[in-house]
């Protein structure tokens, strides 16, 4: 009788630590998978907002070369089907086109200093040099908030894959496998150059 | 018991001489011239300016570290971004770092250093605060000015100057700091030699005195070598970054 009432007692307390170590777990995780989740969110508003300074930049930009009628369509067009896809993008929350459109961007800043360069006769306001300073700048900054998010995305990514992150993520209904901002190698780089003072 | 106290104190040691990729912070913090372009004077005296902005107004941290290249490929060892992070400049990320890249000029009859290259990085919160085209402006202007001879001690000093007196009058309303370069020149001239390698000696001295209590290698030197060896140079205290972090907003620029 005696041994019945230790063994009923020994198991109750089992479950209750088990639980409760289930339970501290639980909270553990979920908290986690939050702090983590929120990480990736706020890196994603940091390249965002680099995206937007960098657009209105290489807007005023152009303003500021005299003579580039003729290849200014084309540049202009870039930036427009640029700013388009940001829009559409970001109402989505598509990172794949998103990084599409930060990519294009970037094409367009690689050209407008390809053309100015090419073509000496080409006059740019005094504002331009600045500018293209603010440009390297914010192309820096970008490949930080890029690298950012990827690190963010890397640790949650990793974090629901594992045991048992996996089992709490399901529990949880947290997404799968979240996607990196790719960008192909190069396409983000501006050109070094030299339009002197 | 005695064995085991030297194992963990060794294993404490140990670990804390694990290698980083990137450069520890002086003691001094605002000035790390790793390059040893500056003199002693001019590093305390730009520790004495920035700290009191620091300390006066508990945002701001400006931090100088200087590098010596010997080719390109030096210049991309350190990423600038990294080193602000790791560095934790400024409070609310109100922090600065320039970063200055020396080459040794063979051509000089004495040995002197030649600035080839700058970067800069601005703390998150301070970017509304210092437009690329103004810093940009305000970088060229007092790092090439040609009243400075080239001497990297009149760069920094001028840039240091410009830069607080940017904040003290655009973001705290005050009067700006009136300096005149060509006294600041006869002051370092008129400069005592103080030795660079202080932090060492420091060490050298307390690695000595313990030994001399203890009469050999013991734990206790292993203990006052980790709480001195750590003290600063500067009134043995060590200053540490406000917390900081940047985006990569910046300049990075090379010598025309």
């Amino acid at each position: 009788m005696k041994t019945t009432k230790y063994v009923l007692i020994a198991s109750v307390s089992l479950i209750l630590i088990v639980s409760l170590i289930l339970g501290i777990l639980s909270v553990r995780y979920y908290n986690r998978l939050v702090s983590l989740d929120e990480n990736i969110n706020e890196s994603y508003a940091q390249v965002y907002n680099r995206l937007e300074q960098r657009h209105d930049t290489i807007t005023q930009m152009v303003s500021t070369v005299s003579g580039l009628q003729e290849h200014e369509q084309a540049i202009y067009e870039l930036i427009v089907e640029a700013r388009t896809k940001y829009l559409a993008a970001s109402a989505s929350n598509d990172v794949d086109a998103l990084a599409e459109a930060d990519a294009l961007e970037s094409q367009a800043i690689t050209q407008l200093l390809v053309v100015i360069e090419d073509n000496p006769n080409l006059t740019v306001s005094s504002a331009f040099n600045g500018l293209l300073d603010t440009i390297y700048a914010l192309e820096s900054a970008l490949s930080v908030a890029r690298r950012d998010y990827n690190n963010d995305v890397a640790s949650y990514n990793r974090t629901v894959r594992r045991f048992p992150g996996n089992i709490y993520k399901n529990i949880y209904s947290f997404e799968s496998n979240l996607s990196y901002w790719r960008i192909n190698e190069g396409v983000d780089e501006v050109p070094n150059i030299d339009f002197g003072d | 018991m005695k064995k085991l106290l030297s194992l963990v104190i060794l294993t404490l040691t140990l670990v804390s001489c694990q290698k980083s990729s990137l450069p520890k912070p002086y003691n001094q913090f605002y000035v790390n011239d790793y390059a040893d372009a500056l003199m002693t004077y001019t590093e305390r005296e730009i520790v004495s300016y920035n700290r009191y902005l620091y300390e006066t107004y508990g945002e701001i941290q400006i931090v100088y570290v200087t590098f010596l290249i010997n080719d390109e490929k030096d210049i991309d060892k350190y990423d600038k971004t990294e080193l602000f992070r790791s560095f934790k400049i400024g409070k609310n990320d109100m922090g600065l770092l320039v970063i200055l890249y020396f080459s040794k000029d063979d051509t000089s009859e004495y040995e002197s250093k030649q600035l080839e290259a700058y970067a800069i990085e601005i703390g998150y919160n301070l970017e509304p605060y210092l437009p690329i085209p103004s810093l940009s402006n305000l970088i060229e202007e007092n790092l090439y000015h040609e009243d400075n001879y080239e001497i990297p001690d009149l760069m920094v000093m001028r840039l240091n100057y410009e830069l607080l007196n940017h904040f003290y009058v655009n973001l705290y309303e005050e009067t700006p700091i009136v300096y005149d370069m060509e006294v600041y020149f006869d002051e370092l001239l008129d400069a005592p030699y103080l030795p660079e390698d202080e932090q060492q000696s420091q060490f050298v001295l307390f690695y000595l005195i313990s030994s001399l209590f203890t009469g050999s290698f013991s734990p206790f030197t292993f203990i006052l070598i980790a709480i001195f060896g750590g003290l600063s140079t500067v009134g043995l205290i060590k200053l540490k970054g406000g917390g900081g972090s940047s985006g990569g907003i910046g300049l990075f620029k090379r010598r025309r």
